[in-house]
């Protein structure tokens, strides 16, 4: 197992271990029972298992075993569909106790591996209800969703629906660092960057190349996956610090770039965005059609995302992390695949930027520092390491809350952001988030002590 | 243009790099001493070598009343010598790195994730502390050796300034000294032997956890000797440091973060290509270079991934 992981107190290794073992009568069935285990303890994976409370995160992970899913799009998506809408409405409070509690059996003992047939018994206590009323849940979900997201923008003031726009958009940057960081185990401090990557290409796309600004999305997904490509490909071969290395030297050397295409001033988009007249949406209200524009793309992708992670590729992606020799003697292209999921993630963080040209209608380079790639990488670390969250794809919008309101609310301080000396310091966002990276550290290297001690 | 003027240009282009190149050689004898000993990649080792300028600063400007430190600094009210406030700060900064090795990456017990999230912890604390407690202004510190229009040598027409000169052999002298040191002493052997097998030198009785830490101490002493050095040529600011890590990063890559002796190589290289690119193509200013830093970085990774060390079994792997 990785030493990035080596908190799993070793379960996933024993799955494996125990299913290699096995005769090769029956391959298939062993191959997909790995693939159930290393599923399984996918969520767990991550926050070093236990004491987080994990109750939300990806149900579908323990109630749908194995590769040979019989039915696949009863993997209901209603992380996504939680997504940005209050918990209360969304949630019954039973649920978490209920799935929490589940929690324990959810991950079997090595022998329930070989069991052949995952039951819908097995089913319902992964997923805590029968699957007519997870729908029915789901649908309630996705219509107050729909609502929150369709009224929110009318009632609010245009500053506060940017600034939610803004945490949509980013949202989907943590998405690729959550991507990176726990689901592939690697690290990134240049995501940042990339942000800002994917923004300047959309942004010149429309400027310089009369695309529609509809397609900026695109543009900075492609802008986004291209440059992660080129910082993986040499990296990946090495230790993974060379990763972080490169990542910051990116992130480093970006608005140093960005001042040489752009000069030291913002570079605003040239088109308008107005909203289409089937909306209905004044064009002096283009900031609600932006929110609906930004959120629509964010939820398809993570919807995309979701699904995909939760199917076999998603699997192999955790198996390459937990053990990489062991992925690779079941047939994982273990580079390939890091590669692959870098690039992805990358490009996720290309398209948030993307579409933080919607709502932020220019790029500066002052947008883009070096301590934005550390503020993210601090927020993805410490959202899954301590107890605020696990590692499931919703807690990106909390991270991106925190990256996107927490200016807003230091700004309405008086005087907090110029005071100077140490009560300026602590004040100060930086400190914040120096606090944040060296709690989290030192509350993820005290769980891996205690479970390697056996506690 | 005629060929001696090439020549001296040429020349006077090779002396200009000489003292950038002793900074970037520092910075990533520093960060690959700490990677060898420790396998971690500090990546708040340039913000610490920032750090360290401000302090060499504040010792030299004594009691200045935009400087936040306003009690617990009295007693050096009286400014100090310029090179007395360097060694102040190597004296302050490697007691800091010892200070940070054991309360900030002894508990991390090599951990990647938690190792990375505290150095990158202490990367904004320093920026913070510095943007707060000296206002993130530029300061100005002046340079030990003189630096009169008369203080230079004469080598054919091109001038080496003794400034660039002092800084040159300064960084040379206490790297040659470390060198020394590591070969020839009992520290310097327990050194190495960690550095080569850390459980093994564990066995045989060597205190690891000290000489780790006198490790950081040294490395963080190095960032200082850069920062406190070069600080007579570009003035002491916040990001004065961003491009000396990228370069120190990239100098310390090619010896495959484990050489000293090539990282030292590679930080002069590092310089001169620097220097000619901004001399020689039109199109490339010296902020651009900071790019080409970051393309030569990418392209010895792809192509020497174990930097330019010959070595039987390169540490490419699955599992690292």
């Amino acid at each position: 197992m990785s030493e990035f992981y080596n908190a799993d107190d070793g379960t996933d290794d024993e799955l494996i271990a125990a299913a290699a073992d096995e005769p090769a009568e029956d391959a298939a069935a062993d191959k997909s029972a790995i693939d159930t285990a290393v599923d399984e303890s996918a969520d767990d994976a991550v926050p070093d298992t236990g004491d987080v409370s994990d109750p939300d995160v990806e149900p579908s992970s323990h109630s749908i075993p194995g590769l040979a899913d019989p039915q696949p799009e009863a993997t209901p998506p209603d992380p996504l569909i939680t997504l940005e809408a209050p918990p209360p409405g969304t949630r019954s409070p039973e649920s978490a106790p209920d799935e929490h509690d589940a929690a324990p059996t959810a991950t079997p003992p090595p022998t329930a591996v070989h069991d052949d047939e995952p039951t819908t018994a097995q089913r319902s206590v992964g997923g805590g209800r029968p699957q007519s009323a997870r729908r029915a849940l789901t649908g309630a979900a996705l219509v107050v969703f729909a609502a929150v997201t369709i009224v929110t923008p009318m009632m609010a003031s245009p500053i506060f629906v940017t600034d939610v726009t803004q945490l949509a958009a980013l949202t989907l940057t943590f998405a690729g660092l959550w991507l990176l960081t726990h689901r592939l185990g690697l690290l990134s401090v240049g995501h940042g960057a990339l942000t800002g990557c994917g923004a300047v290409a959309a942004l010149h796309s429309v400027n310089d190349f009369g695309l529609p600004p509809s397609l900026m999305p695109i543009v900075g997904f492609v802008a986004g996956f291209a440059v992660g490509a080129l910082l993986a490909i040499p990296a990946l071969r090495l230790p993974k610090a060379y990763l972080a290395l490169l990542t910051l030297s990116a992130a480093v050397v970006f608005p140093i770039v960005l001042r040489q295409i752009d000069g030291p001033l913002p570079v605003t988009l040239d088109a308008e965005f107005l909203p289409p007249a089937w909306t209905g949406v004044d064009a002096r209200d283009e900031h609600i059609w932006e929110f609906w524009y930004v959120v629509i793309w964010v939820v398809v992708v993570m919807w995309l995302l979701h699904g995909l992670l939760s199917g076999p590729v998603g699997r192999a992606i955790i198996a390459t992390r937990d053990d990489p020799t062991a992925a690779a003697a079941f047939g994982v292209s273990v580079y390939r695949l890091r590669l692959t999921g870098v690039a992805l993630s990358s490009g996720l963080a290309g398209m948030a930027g993307g579409l933080l040209v919607v709502p932020v209608n220019f790029t500066d380079q002052a947008q883009y520092p070096e301590e934005l790639s550390i503020k993210l990488f601090a927020l993805t670390i410490a959202f899954a390491s301590t107890a605020i969250g696990g590692s499931g794809l919703l807690r990106t919008v909390p991270a991106s809350a925190v990256l996107v309101l927490l200016p807003v609310w230091l700004v309405d301080r008086e005087g907090w952001l110029t005071q100077g000396g140490w009560s300026g310091l602590v004040k100060s966002e930086y400190f914040f988030y120096a606090v944040l990276l060296l709690v989290a550290a030192y509350v993820r290297s005290y769980r891996t002590r205690g479970l390697r001690a056996g506690v | 243009m005629p060929e001696s003027a090439a020549v001296t240009l040429f020349l006077q282009r090779v002396f200009d790099s000489f003292a950038n190149g002793s900074a970037y050689a520092a910075l990533a004898v520093a960060i690959s001493m700490v990677f060898r000993s420790t396998g971690v990649l500090n990546l708040a080792q340039g913000k610490l070598a920032m750090l360290s300028a401000y302090i060499a600063v504040a010792f030299a400007a004594g009691a200045d009343p935009t400087v936040a430190f306003s009690g617990w600094l009295a007693p050096f009210a009286t400014p100090w010598p310029i090179w007395a406030a360097v060694v102040g700060a190597v004296v302050v900064s490697a007691a800091l790195g010892a200070l940070l090795e054991v309360t900030v990456i002894r508990p991390m017990r090599g951990d990647p994730v938690p190792t990375i999230g505290a150095t990158l912890g202490l990367y904004l604390l320093v920026a913070v502390f510095v943007s707060k407690h000296f206002g993130g202004r530029t300061r100005f510190l002046g340079s030990p050796f003189p630096q009169e229009h008369t203080d230079r040598f004469d080598i054919a027409g091109a001038r080496l300034w003794f400034d660039t000169l002092g800084v040159t052999v300064t960084l040379l002298a206490v790297l040659g000294l470390l060198a020394l040191i590591q070969r020839s002493t009992k520290i310097g052997m327990a050194f190495r032997a960690i550095t080569s097998n850390r459980d093994s030198a564990t066995l045989v009785g060597i205190r690891v956890e000290r000489i780790v830490m006198g490790g950081w101490a040294i490395a963080a002493g190095l960032g200082a000797v850069a920062g406190g050095l070069i600080a007579g040529q570009i003035n002491v600011r916040p990001p004065m440091m961003d491009r000396l890590l990228i370069f120190g990063l990239a100098a310390a890559t090619l010896g495959g973060l484990r050489s000293p002796g090539l990282a030292l190589v590679g930080g002069y290289l590092f310089a001169f290509a620097e220097t000619m690119m901004a001399g020689y193509v039109g199109f490339i200013d010296s902020q651009v270079t900071l790019v080409w830093a970051l393309a030569v970085l990418i392209v010895v990774l792809a192509v020497r991934p174990s930097g330019l060390v010959r070595r039987r079994s390169p540490r490419i792997g699955l599992k690292t």
